[in-house]
């Protein structure tokens, strides 16, 4: 959650009818860690570029699974999409 | 005289109705006279000064229905006008009971309804602990419901243990209402094993900062019992916490659904919530369904929530059965312990025991 005036709505349904199975599943809800912006911050980048380095390094085990000139689009494409959002 | 009653265990946000998740209907047949539901022992577990009465029972009430906003659920409802047994329990300022209140109810020819309605209201600073125990006779079928409110002030801690212990024919339904105050706390341990087609849950409000709200619950289903469940967690204050788990198993042509929703409320900064469900799966006709809701409002916040549902592992199953133990003891050994650290929590031995039979019997009855 990046800023404070989003929703999430979390509706996962899981509907097992077998018993040979094996099924996990967890999700998680939060904001960037303070100590991972400070620590990016206090490397010289700028809370705009800090918090959107992080926000594709949350979406990189997706991106690395597509084509290369479709992975810098979205990186190129979360970027702009954070600059002037934050705050 | 036919009970019907259509939205019990709502999910707070609906989700695909083909699901079938987002409410259940629960029926029963109530007869136009229930007796009042006597037991002395009940009477003398609770002292004279945590009696609840008269006008500041009446003031204790409204309070619940302003806080709550449950005018007009049908189960509260049905619940005041029906009950035939009622705890209603006041701890007054800095008192804190270390002996819990054990309260039984037993289900058998005289008593084939049994609607407990309870009251657990706990100023500021208090402590108490309440066990409740439920029991039928095997021959009876009947009928129990039981709402247990609880209100919580500044600082005050709640501890609720419900053992329920019924027969496979009866009808049960549970629901639990709390209503925390800044630092106040509200644990909830409930165990239910027996019955027939069973609706428990609760809904707590964490109404101020520092509230916090633990709800454990384990459950077994043998036969054609149906367990549905509906836990909800409010976060309204700053830095409060709600952690709930599940742990259960289902066997033979049982089914389960389990709902389980935080939901938190713009305003709560720092706030935490955690739910977190493991379910085994015995036999391959059980149906199991898991809906674990996180509802975010608040972006300064920490939510989580994690399932687990499959069979007992093979590699311990063999490891128990090369020391000797026949396979059922095996699985028994095995479900008693993933138990175990739930229902090491009732505050009196020989339940703990009969919970421990319970579970022994209902696993060992379906094969022989």
């Amino acid at each position: 959650m990046l800023d404070n005036i989003s929703r999430s709505d979390t509706i996962p349904v899981i509907d097992v009818q077998n018993d040979n199975v094996d099924i996990g599943h967890e999700a998680k809800i939060g904001r960037i860690s303070d100590q991972a912006i400070f620590y990016l911050m206090s490397r010289g980048l700028k809370e705009e570029d800090a918090k959107a380095l992080i926000v594709s390094g949350f979406a990189n085990p997706i991106a690395k699974e597509l084509p290369l000139e479709y992975a810098v689009e979205m990186n190129h494409l979360i970027s702009l999409e954070m600059e002037g959002t934050i705050g | 005289m036919k009970t019907t009653m259509n939205y019990v265990n709502t999910l707070p946000v609906n989700t695909w109705n083909h699901l079938k998740v987002n409410e259940s209907t629960l029926e029963f047949e109530v007869p136009n006279n229930i007796n009042q539901y006597q037991s002395s022992n009940n009477l003398a577990a609770i002292s004279k000064d945590l009696q609840l009465e008269g006008t500041k029972l009446k003031d204790v009430k409204q309070q619940l229905m302003f806080a709550l906003k449950d005018k007009g659920n049908e189960l509260v409802d049905f619940m005041y006008q029906h009950s035939n047994a009622n705890a209603h329990l006041y701890v007054t300022e800095n008192k804190m009971y270390k002996e819990p209140v054990i309260l039984s109810y037993t289900l058998d020819e005289n008593n084939t309804h049994v609607f407990d309605e309870n009251i657990i209201y706990a100023e500021e600073g208090s402590e108490i602990t309440v066990l409740l125990h439920y029991q039928s006779n095997k021959t009876v079928k009947g009928v129990h419901g039981s709402m247990t409110s609880l209100y919580a002030k500044k600082n005050a801690k709640i501890h609720l243990i419900q053992v329920q212990l019924l027969n496979e024919e009866t009808i049960h339904f549970d629901h639990i209402r709390g209503y925390a105050h800044e630092g106040a706390s509200i644990d909830i341990v409930q165990i239910e094993l027996g019955g027939a087609k069973n609706f428990v849950g609760s809904e707590v409000v964490l109404a101020a900062d520092r509230a916090s709200y633990d709800n454990k619950v384990i459950y077994l289903g043998t036969g054609k019992q149906t367990i549905d469940m509906n836990y909800l967690a409010k976060h309204y204050g700053k830095s409060s916490k709600s952690n709930i788990i599940s742990k259960g198993c289902l066997d033979d042509e049982s089914e389960k659904i389990f709902r389980a929703t935080i939901d938190f409320k713009r305003g709560c900064s720092y706030a935490s919530g955690a739910e977190h469900e493991e379910t085994l799966l015995l036999s391959p006709k059980v149906k199991n369904k898991s809906v674990p809701l996180i509802l975010c409002g608040e972006d300064n916040v920490a939510g989580a929530h994690a399932a687990n549902i499959g069979k007992l592992e093979e590699n311990q199953m063999f490891y128990l059965m090369s020391r000797g133990l026949s396979e059922l003891e095996a699985k028994q050994l095995l479900i008693l312990s993933r138990f175990n650290n739930i229902y090491q929590n009732i505050p009196d031995e020989i339940i703990k025991e009969q919970v421990e039979h319970f579970i022994k019997r209902s696993l060992y009855d379906e094969k022989h």
